[in-house]
């Protein structure tokens, strides 16, 4: 065949064409673009590296670099669309300040507290971990070390990660920082329904009416979400968005029903609207008699504080959950007070405005989704509060159908995946299981193949906790992975800097950049990040989602999942598991951790040759057999059969994700729904299998203050939050110029009248301080957020303007989630 | 600066301390605490402030406002917002943005009109307008600052090493 | 931040090359088909029962492709014309011929090209990226 170049560019021209409108060509004219070798990319899935959304991303790979990235027209979650965040995507590995060799804080040739970074091998580096984990294990056993991750790690890093610190070192202190993130959410699962994660899914915003945001700024937090309810909105008059809120943001621009409230008075708006549904006769009777208990919990629980604290000591009831069965008679008289004259008097949101809000959930022939994130979870009642929200649900049986939906978002791309499901809490064992019960220990350490009777059952020190043992000297060695702490945790000042530069710590960061917490810490370690690795996340749609490693990592940086294995190779079971039980199991004497915990006939059972030709995979041929489908495959054995079902792991490589439980090879959209979900049996129509009784619970739980409020001194409430161009605290985006320059510095969000008031103008420098500590910033009186008078708002990606320093480090008591969203601060011009 | 280049980032840090000794306000650490109380070794972002200080912050740079397109890194990109739209309404009643970058407007207005992918809705099917799902422009769209970035990014664009790779073919 | 400079100076004898995808009235596809086939430097690359086609056009000049879009549009039953894809070459390497061989050379050899096809103000009006 004859080609001239005028052929090849009209068969590239067509062929562009054809691509975006969905036409398939003849073969003879493709043929002529493929056999064009040096113009050809190569195309992989991936889900998205940052938020809950789990995007499915198009990854075009050339000569082992990444060199574009965007929304894959084939995901069902984006259909081909893409935030800001996930087109620069192709750009966050190539930051020029990538780490790409271990660095150990060294003076006169040895480990020192107060030296100098130093390149060391990998040799070196686990040398000075084994002997520093060695040490403390022995003066203090397994309650001495400490392991804090993210709903980042994949969920095979997650579960070698748990396995290594619960199953190995015998130790419950390991937590993700997922615990500032999604723990009250998780804390609401399992309280009202006894299982955790949504119910309902993504496809319930193109089948909802109406849709409420609660404390959520889904248009800057969930971009591609926003996309969809967006699609919903102005496609279709009828349905309305109503935005509820601390401060006026972007997800305004598209309310029908806009509404600022007070801090913490979510709680009374709640009630009201459970106190509405009750009075204006919209109790869907058939379905609470079928399906729902009552109870009331018990109040006055404390603030999560240190013991000592004076607001601590004044609680009735600390940390407790414990709670009281009532009928629907006595929820009624207990929500009777939350008027809606109340309301607004608590909220100065307008009665008007809450009782159209009520109406959206009372109102039968309403589809309503209720969607919310960090505004409720972060907050000193987020159990309760994600209680609250399904009470409403419950109230009307607005649940589990399409678009009936009470949905939780997630901030990180596998809260769900990793932290929830593989269980990466210091309480928690894979599919939902808890150290505590006998009987989840000894059904994990079945499946593990390790000792009868060898698990921890008091759990471990949460990421709060670590923290603050870190600094009592309680812990002493700490192995930080994918998270950036100090940027990220509450009260820096005061507790996170002391426990990382306290002299009897040694503190370990994997990170790929040299971020604030690597800057603290006395070794850092190299870390392979995103398509460097093969992985999987979990999507806040339980929609399991499994890459390629696409290319190879810089230098000598390495994924924290080999990280976690290639160290585990250091230990004997002599060393860390108890005589006796050794005695009594003479066949574990001798070995390694790697040889009880990876080569342990379960996950080393997949031979290299079942990894794809077309595909790199380090660790896999550094250990010598498919690990990561061998951690999958283990870990999917918990949850098969318990409602957590996994599809075979090798599905996943050709699967946009699925959406657990995976039954009979099929997915699940909505849970506890007969019909779509194989666990509830025929003729129940809802099953809430969660709970032994198949009920879910509505609480009666009343409004308390927050742990801090405005006064005279302190008298501007501070919330804390993200920006769409910036993902988390900005490790990756900010060396991103496009997303640098997009948004480079946090600033104070401000009302004009507030800065007038204090003779501020829009770009004087400010300080905002708290009784803790900080920061120096700039006041901001326009732009995307609107605060009200009283409220200013401070990102927190920016790492020279640490406003961590200021916030509180009280937590919601039941689930030891910070709260980020309010304290009291003052502004002060500089 | 590079991570690794330790001997730069110490004399760096030097010349730093001298200049933040002034201000810096170590709140908890004793006076040995080196690391804290020094500008910092490796944290790029952080710039030259102690983690245990906080120092004047970069001044809220101007929008880039001349109208010049700027490369894009690849051509799925959405380019970014070369001028200034912080007065633009864009909101559900209105759209500012596309009085200017709609199909109907481009012509007079000399903007780029918004690419036929926004013509699609989430089926794939085209759409006599521009799709509900892309109605929030700065989702995908952001305008850029004035002001350089901290860290330089190594990405190189498929045009370059296609090149490259012909280079060492020959 | 780079600017984007796509002038070719350079190039005195140029040809552009262009696609299109025309949506039309599915129930219109066979008049369009028709009306399209009868302009001759509009080549069909292929369509569907949508309403769909693409369409490839060569012209010496952009403001020809310019015309064709209007034209296009002026057809009975189309809903919108889009440009998807644009290229600039040197005319006198067009008719060069390839063979098997020459297409395993790196792209450059082949053709310069654009890999981000960013407007020209002029032809601002029917630009259109991917």
């Amino acid at each position: 065949m004859k080609l001239t170049r005028r052929d090849v560019i009209k068969a590239q021209a067509a062929a562009t064409a054809a691509t975006v409108a969905g036409i398939s060509l003849p073969a003879s004219a493709s043929n002529i673009i493929t056999s064009s070798k040096a113009n050809k990319l190569t195309w992989s899935k991936a889900p998205c590296r940052f938020c809950g959304t789990g995007c499915g991303i198009s990854v075009a790979t050339k000569d082992g670099k990444v060199v574009a990235t965007h929304g894959d027209e084939k995901a069902p979650v984006n259909k081909g669309l893409s935030c800001v965040k996930g087109y620069f995507l192709s750009k966050i590995m190539y930051g020029k300040d990538r780490i790409t060799t271990p660095m150990l804080r060294k003076k006169d040739g040895v480990f020192n507290k107060e030296g100098d970074f130093t390149p060391v091998s990998w040799d070196e580096a686990f040398d000075i971990m084994e002997e520093k984990f060695k040490k403390v294990l022995k003066e203090k056993g397994p309650d001495g070390i400490s392991m804090f991750g993210s709903g980042q790690w994949t969920v095979h890093e997650g579960y070698a990660a748990v396995k290594l610190m619960k199953a190995g070192f015998l130790s419950n202190n390991i937590d993700p920082n997922a615990r500032h993130c999604m723990a009250s959410a998780v804390g609401g699962f399992m309280r009202t329904f006894g299982i955790d994660e949504p119910m309902g899914c993504y496809d319930d915003m193109e089948a909802a009416d109406a849709f409420v945001l609660w404390g959520s700024n889904m248009a800057e937090m969930h971009p591609i979400l926003w996309t969809r309810i967006a699609d919903r909105r102005l496609s279709n008059p009828h349905v309305k968005v109503a935005v509820l809120s601390t401060f006026e943001h972007r997800s305004f621009d598209l309310a029908d029903i806009p509404a600022v409230f007070t801090p913490q008075t979510d709680m009374v708006l709640l009630n009201a609207i459970a106190n509405y549904i009750i009075e204006s006769g919209s109790v869907n009777h058939d379905f609470i008699n079928k399906h729902v208990n009552f109870r009331e919990g018990v109040t006055d629980i404390g603030y999560g504080l240190r013991p000592t604290h004076e607001l601590q000591k004044k609680a009735k009831n600390p940390n407790s959950g414990a709670s009281t069965p009532i009928d629907l008679e006595a929820f009624a008289k207990f929500v009777k007070p939350y008027t809606f004259e109340y309301a607004e008097e608590m909220s100065g949101v307008p009665a008007a405005n809450i009782e159209k809000i009520a109406k959206l959930y009372a109102d039968p022939k309403i589809k309503v989704m209720s969607l919310w994130t960090m505004g409720v979870n972060q907050h000193t009642r987020g159990v309760w509060t994600n209680n609250l929200l399904y009470n409403i649900h419950l109230l009307t049986g607005k649940i589990a159908e399409p678009g009936n939906s009470p949905f939780s978002l997630t901030g990180q791309p596998s809260a769900c995946g990793t932290a929830r499901e593989v269980g990466t809490f210091s309480h928690r064992l894979p599919a939902d299981m808890v150290v505590k019960n006998p009987k989840h220990r000894a059904l994990s350490e079945k499946l593990w193949k390790i000792p009868a009777g060898i698990l921890n059952g008091k759990p471990g020190s949460h990421a709060v906790q670590q923290i603050r043992d870190l600094k009592d000297s309680k812990i002493n060695v700490c192995w930080n992975q994918v998270n950036n702490n100090v940027q990220a945790g509450a009260n820096i000042n005061e507790e996170i800097l002391p426990g990382y530069r306290n002299p009897d710590n040694f503190i370990i960061t994997s990170d790929a950049y040299p971020t604030v917490t690597a800057e603290a810490s006395d070794l850092i370690l190299p870390s392979a990040m995103w398509v460097e690795k093969e992985g999987a996340f979990g999507n806040a749609e339980r929609r399991t989602q499994v890459w390629y490693q696409l290319v190879n990592a810089p230098g000598d940086a390495r994924s924290d999942l080999w990280q976690l294995v290639e160290f585990s190779k250091r230990f004997k079971t002599d060393e860390v598991w108890p005589a006796e039980i050794l005695a009594a199991n003479p066949e574990y004497k001798g070995k390694t951790l790697y040889e009880v915990l990876y080569k342990n006939g379960q996950v080393d059972n997949f031979p290299l040759s079942q990894i794809s030709p077309d595909y790199e995979n380090q660790e896999s041929k550094d250990f010598g057999f498919y690990l990561q489908k061998g951690l999958f495959e283990e870990y999917a054995s918990f949850g098969r059969g318990h409602g957590h079902d996994l599809a075979d792991y090798d599905r996943y490589h050709k699967e946009r994700g699925l959406r657990w439980p995976v039954v009979n090879g099929v997915e699940t959209k909505w849970r506890f729904k007969e019909g779509s979900d194989p666990y509830v049996a025929k003729g129940t129509g809802w099953q809430f299998y969660g709970k032994k009784d198949n009920r879910a619970i509505i609480f009666a739980l009343p409004y308390e203050p927050p742990a801090e409020s405005p006064d005279e001194e302190f008298n501007m409430w501070l919330s804390t939050g993200r920006v769409l161009e910036h993902w988390h605290s900005g490790s990756m985006t900010q060396r991103v110029p496009e997303l640098y320059k997009a948004f480079p510095n946090a600033v104070c969000f401000m009302h004009p009248e507030d800065a007038k008031k204090r003779g501020m103008r829009r770009g004087d420098e400010v300080k905002v301080i708290s009784r803790r500590g900080e920061i120096r910033t700039r006041i901001e009186t326009r732009g995307r957020n609107k605060p009200p008078v009283g409220l200013v708002f401070v990102p927190w990606f920016d790492a020279s303007q640490l406003i961590n320093k200021v916030t509180l480090d009280a937590t919601d008591p039941l689930s030891k989630q910070t709260d980020y969203k309010k304290c009291a601060v003052k502004i002060e011009k500089v | 600066m590079k991570a690794l280049t330790i001997k730069n980032a110490m004399t760096f840090a030097m010349t730093a301390v001298l200049a933040i000794s002034s201000i810096a306000l170590p709140l908890t650490a004793s006076a040995e605490e080196k690391v804290i109380d020094n500008a910092p070794q490796v944290s790029t972002l952080r710039g030259t402030a102690p983690l245990n200080a906080e120092v004047t912050p970069p001044i809220i740079e101007m929008v880039e406002n001349n109208d010049l397109k700027r490369q894009r890194d690849y051509p799925q990109q959405p380019p970014t917002i070369p001028h200034d739209i912080s007065k633009y309404q864009l909101d559900k009643n209105f759209n500012k943005c596309m009085d200017c970058h709609s199909r109907k407007f481009a012509d007079e207005a000399q903007a780029p009109a918004v690419s036929v992918t926004h013509y699609m809705n989430r089926d794939g099917d085209f759409l006599g307008e521009v799709s509900p799902r892309r109605y929030f422009c700065t989702q995908c769209h952001v305008h850029q600052l004035e002001g350089k970035p901290l860290v330089e990014n190594e990405f190189v664009d498929m045009e370059k090493l296609i090149r490259q790779s012909h280079k060492q073919a020959k | 931040m780079r600017t984007n400079k796509i002038a070719l100076d350079d190039v005195t004898e140029e040809s552009h090359i262009s696609s299109f995808i025309v949506l039309c009235q599915a129930e219109k596809h066979q008049a369009v088909e028709k009306a399209l086939q009868e302009q001759a430097d509009l080549e069909i690359h292929g369509s569907d029962e949508k309403g769909k086609f693409v369409i490839v056009t060569e012209a010496k000049h952009q403001g020809i492709i310019i015309d064709r879009i209007d034209l296009i549009s002026a057809i009975d039953g189309v809903v919108n014309t889009s440009m998807v894809y644009h290229q600039v070459a040197a005319i006198d390497e067009l008719d060069d011929e390839i063979d098997q061989a020459d297409l395993d050379q790196p792209i450059e050899k082949i053709y310069e090209p654009q890999m981000c096809e960013a407007p020209t103000d002029t032809d601002a009006p029917s630009q259109t990226v991917q």
